[in-house]
């Protein structure tokens, strides 16, 4: 399909997340995967396409997952609901929410200098 | 927001593991910390702990006698949940806190002979999100069932409820804003989420009854 011209695009809402155990060795897809599993089993395969999360970046013990805006509390919940990945006991923390990449990358960045 | 959670570690878990749990609470912005635990632990992380205890037994005697030793140690007292008979009598034992782990009794044990016992004594319903976040299927579903059919007695017979995540380890915690979001699954509120955070707080402030000592 065509892209749609940039007025009819989708608003979107980044949530920045910390890993937890931050010594967590899991790859960005597995994560995915992780959520993905988990979210159409809380919310099934329509609600699930209606938030349309999306993995964009894991750094460290960071990470932020895209959705459609309004639908942030749903996108919680399943993060809530992600207990272990591939036989290992993780948690995605929420740290904060934003409707621009720049200014959660900006946290991002200044969290991780922070604890470097 | 007076965030509360209640967390029940395992009795085989040490010192070091519930110190984790009460550094996670902390750093997840939770004011209030319920530990139901035997072992000992730091207090000084800048938030409230109240030690808490959890009677579970199928016997009512049983439970009675374990409520009445707990009275005498101050602290929290919980008491499973069972049967529709066990939990209408328990709730009218004087000491009881808080009714927990509704999601586990077997079904019909809530109708509104115990809504109205437990909003006549002050007793708080405890909806634990374990079945939520951990979870399959059925279980999750009739979690979820059970909690919006409690809601609708909560709005009418106003009794108190909390909310908890029933963590056994640190990784099991949430934050208030994922309680939020959780807790909208099953129709509660954001108002009415602050006020079961305060819940158990409300409870503790409360005086204790005038006793007759004849």
């Amino acid at each position: 399909m065509k892209p749609l011209p940039p007025t009819l695009r989708e608003n979107y809402r980044y949530i920045l997340y910390e890993i937890d155990p931050p010594d967590t060795s899991l790859e960005k897809k597995y994560i995915y995967q992780t959520i993905a599993e988990r979210g159409r089993s809380l919310i099934g395969d329509n609600g699930f396409s209606l938030v349309n999360p999306s993995l964009i970046i894991k750094q460290d013990k960071y990470c932020i997952i895209r959705c459609r805006r309004g639908e942030e509390k749903m996108l919680l919940a399943i993060t809530a609901t992600v207990t272990s990945g591939f036989g290992q006991g993780i948690a995605l923390r929420p740290l904060a929410t934003s409707g621009t990449m720049k200014s959660l990358k900006d946290r991002f960045m200044k969290r991780n200098g922070r604890n470097q | 927001m007076n965030a509360t959670d209640i967390c029940i570690p395992d009795m085989t878990i040490d010192t070091e593991a519930i110190t984790k749990i009460i550094k996670t609470a902390q750093r997840l912005k939770f004011r209030t910390l319920v530990l139901v635990t035997e072992n000992p632990f730091e207090t000084s992380f800048g938030l409230t702990i109240i030690k808490g205890i959890l009677v579970k037994s199928e016997s009512i005697a049983k439970a009675e006698s374990m409520i009445e030793r707990s009275k005498r140690q101050d602290k929290l007292i919980l008491v499973h949940a069972g049967e529709n008979s066990f939990n209408r009598s328990i709730s009218s034992f004087p000491g009881i806190d808080i009714l927990y782990g509704i999601h586990r009794a077997p079904k019909n044990s809530f109708d509104e002979v115990i809504a109205r016992l437990i909003a006549k004594k002050g007793i708080i319903l405890d909806l634990s999100l374990f079945p939520i976040i951990h979870g399959e299927e059925h279980a999750r579903q009739n979690a979820l069932k059970r909690y919006r059919e409690i809601l609708k007695f909560q709005r009418i017979f106003r009794f108190p409820i909390s909310i908890s995540t029933s963590a056994e380890i640190s990784i099991d915690m949430r934050s208030p804003r994922e309680f939020s979001a959780l807790a909208s699954l099953f129709g509660l509120a954001e108002n009415e989420l602050e006020e079961t955070f305060s819940a158990i707080k409300r409870r503790m402030e409360r005086p204790e009854p005038v006793r007759l000592i004849i």
